[in-house]
């Protein structure tokens, strides 16, 4: 199936999304003769064939729904390998960084896949995304996934540690996006792989996720616009832009919640003098 | 299969030359960039802008790529020669070594500057430069040396963004817009750009869609489904007015191939809409991939030549637009207008007015045609609601012309409408994983050692409501 073109019904070989309740939904892959054990009662993979997206499907003690995998389903119920990216920080990366179909983008690292699949579907028929992991078994993991939600045309996955080796390829990228604990010692080489102009001006635009460090004084007057933007507990640089979660309210069963998360003052210990190459 | 296959790539190169096209040209769209100023304008060869006080021409632009800086040196444009800011830092930097200073004997007078205003008009008008202003400045202050580093640094930021008239030429994007527009924020009804990021990714705007959207917001939400969308799908607007406003869809120069895949519809005419029902030829039709939806439409839409629809358009934002940017943005509609006016006198007003009125008519009607059908397949794969009317009739009405597992996208710049619109959903049933939601944004200022969060902070980003449909019962299986 292609993760991300709308389909109608479901077949063997497709990831489905199934709901059962708030906040309880888990994603399969659907396989003849396998089963999944919800607290419905055991459900038979080869029910789910045959059913529209949307739909629901009858268990011994119950019934769930069937939803079609979109990047925000999948976000929320893909095995993690390493912290991923949420979609609020997800929207936020892919409207910085200008992200349309034909874009190419840059990425490093690619962790459990999260947010390259939503760059993914932001760019795709025509555009492209290179991505790279340091870690063997994440970049061979994350490169399966691809290939079973269909998308792997649309992105190439390298092994390689861009902060040591570089990215390798030049003027290729409208976009670069960096999280890494150490991400100016990629920097030089993300520059290079920006699309170059006549003028020496790069059009291309920077997204540096930190976790927990704050780079400063990067050289403004090379790069017209950096923009780097903070989640809980980490933080950035130049045009930094941080997000609080505050009011949720759920609807479950008449009660109503709220959860306010608040944000983690970070102190001057955290400022690490970045010297500029 | 072919030829379907040859026009759709054909029009992916199309509209990949006109999307990544990277230089200013004559009669685009730009934003200018002045510091936090930030405004759009549409280049004209030899026709003057204003902004901040200042009059020049943007003929200087033409040619360059996007993101260029450029000094505004006697009324036109010079590109700013690289390097060249980096020299006036130096006069802050502390040559006297790490000695510590602080404020506690500066005192803020008007008498600190020796240079009074009549002098520094007449500096300005002998044509000396910016920076060289900015060191005179600094040289007539009696106070600078006395500053912190820091101190120093920031007095001259503030006296180089009043006389240092340099300004950079961007392409319309819609975080850059969404920018502009949190100016006057009424008018896209308090949405803030990462409420409307968040709108499109949970909306699961891609390639290839069909999107239906409901826009107050001066079309700010359309044009930015749009850009997502790349010319690749179909973009329905519900508008509530007797004329859609669109004035921010101009502002990003879409080509015209993309425009094509812009339909609008009245909201007033949405109990007319009946759904069809889901027979198998139907349904065919509609699993249909973007290559055959585009070739559909292309066909759909045998329009009149161009210019004539540019006129209708024209006409109508002309009507509809109050905003301060008029004169730049429309000022070929003004054009236009005055041809047709022009032309009306010469040729006889009522029966021009009369042939005129009906081809708009029709024109209209047909692309409410086009509208209808697309919407009255049911399959629309996103509903995006983001306008100033309350949402909960809107949704209800529309609701059944989503297909399955597909995101409806509420926002509101109130949480009440959005909580009575979840309620009502919840008892009408066909729809999972409500979800209510409002996010902060602050921004930092990041320099070493004085990093915090700006003093201002947005107040509201307004609400956001999102849930996905599901399948028909009539249609379910058991």
């Amino acid at each position: 199936m292609n993760f991300c073109k709308y389909k109608e019904i479901i077949e063997e070989g497709d990831t489905v999304i199934l709901y059962l309740g708030f906040n309880n939904m888990h994603a399969i892959t659907v396989k003849k003769g396998e089963t999944f054990q919800t607290r419905y009662g055991a459900l038979r993979h080869s029910d789910l064939i045959g059913i529209k997206f949307g739909g629901k499907v009858q268990c011994p003690k119950g019934y769930l729904i069937t939803l079609h995998p979109t990047p925000e389903l999948w976000t929320v119920n893909l095995p993690h390998r390493t912290q991923i990216l949420y979609t609020t920080d997800i929207s936020l990366v892919t409207m910085q960084l200008e992200l349309r179909p034909g874009s190419v983008v840059v990425e490093s690292g690619t962790g459990s896949g999260s947010l390259s699949h939503a760059i993914i579907r932001s760019i795709m028929p025509v555009g492209h995304l290179y991505t790279f992991e340091f870690h063997p078994q994440r970049a061979a993991l994350a490169e399966q996934e691809f290939q079973n939600h269909g998308i792997s045309q649309y992105v190439t996955v390298a092994h390689r540690d861009v902060c040591s080796d570089g990215f390798g390829i030049e003027n290729v990228a409208d976009a670069v996006f960096l999280d890494l604990p150490c991400p100016w010692l990629a920097l030089p080489s993300a520059k290079k792989a920006l699309k170059q102009q006549e003028c020496d001006i790069l059009d291309g635009i920077f997204g540096i996720l930190g976790h927990s460090r704050l780079f400063v004084h990067l050289d403004i007057q090379d790069y017209w616009y950096i923009w780097t933007f903070k989640t809980i507990g980490t933080s950035g640089h130049s045009r930094l832009l941080e997000f609080i979660w505050n009011i949720l309210y759920f609807w479950t069963c008449e009660r109503t919640f709220r959860i306010i998360l608040d944000l983690i003052h970070f102190t001057e210990e955290d400022c690490v003098p970045f010297l500029h190459a | 299969m072919c030829s379907t296959l040859y026009s759709f790539t054909a029009k992916v190169i199309l509209m990949m030359e006109s999307t990544c096209l990277n230089s200013i040209k004559d009669e685009s769209q730009v934003l200018i960039k002045k510091g936090e100023n930030i405004k759009i304008f549409r280049v004209k060869k030899g026709r003057d802008i204003f902004m901040d006080n200042t009059k020049f021409s943007l003929d200087g632009a033409i040619g360059h790529p996007f993101g260029t800086t450029f000094d505004v040196v006697k009324g036109t444009l010079v590109k700013v020669a690289n390097g060249s800011n980096k020299e006036i830092e130096s006069a802050g930097k502390d040559t006297e070594g790490s000695q510590l200073k602080d404020n506690r004997d500066l005192y803020d007078l008007n008498s600190n500057q020796k240079l009074s205003k009549e002098e520094i008009e007449r500096l300005k008008k002998d044509g000396v430069s910016g920076n060289e202003l900015v060191e005179h400045l600094i040289e007539n202050s009696l106070t600078f040396q006395k500053k912190t580093e820091y101190s120093k640094e920031k007095y001259i930021k503030k006296k180089k963004r009043k006389h240092v008239l340099q300004l950079t030429i961007l392409r319309p994007t819609t975080r850059l817009l969404c920018e502009m527009y949190s100016k006057s924020a009424q008018k896209i009804c308090y949405l803030r750009v990462d409420t409307l990021a968040q709108m499109l990714t949970y909306g699961n705007i891609h390639a290839g869609i069909t999107v239906a959207v409901v826009d107050t917001c001066q079309g700010l939400v359309v044009g930015a489904v749009m850009e997502r969308l790349g010319g690749f799908g179909q973009v329905i607007h519900l508008y509530h007015e007797s004329i859609p406003n669109r004035t921010a869809v101009e502002s990003y120069d879409f080509p015209v191939e993309m425009m094509k895949t812009l339909y609008s519809f009245p909201l007033n005419q949405v109990n007319t809409l009946t759904l069809k029902k889901a027979t198998h030829e139907v349904n065919n039709e509609c699993i249909s991939n973007s290559d055959e939806t585009i070739k559909d439409t292309s066909e759909q839409m045998d329009l009149e030549p161009d210019a004539s629809r540019n006129v209708c358009d024209a006409l109508i934002v002309d009507k509809n637009d109050i905003s301060e940017k008029r004169t730049d943005v429309d000022s070929d509609a003004n054009k236009l207008c005055e041809k047709s006016v022009g032309k009306n006198k010469t040729e006889g007003k009522r029966t021009h007015d009369e042939s005129e009125r009906k081809a708009r008519k029709e024109q209209r009607a047909k692309e409410w045609k086009d509208a209808r059908d697309l919407l009255e397949r049911g399959q629309l794969d996103c509903l995006i609601i983001a306008s100033k009317l309350h949402p909960t009739p809107i949704v209800r009405a529309l609701m059944k012309f989503v297909a399955p597992s597909r995101p409806i996208v509420v926002y509101s710049q109130f949480k009440e409408a959005l909580m009575d619109c979840g309620v009502s959903l919840r008892e009408e049933g066909g729809m999972v994983n409500y979800r209510l939601s409002e996010t902060w944004l602050r921004e930092y200022q990041v320099l070493p050692q004085r990093t915090h969060p700006k003093i201002q902070m947005s107040g509201t980003g307004g609400y956001l409501f999102t849930a996905t449909t599901l399948a028909k019962i009539s249609v379910m299986t058991e």
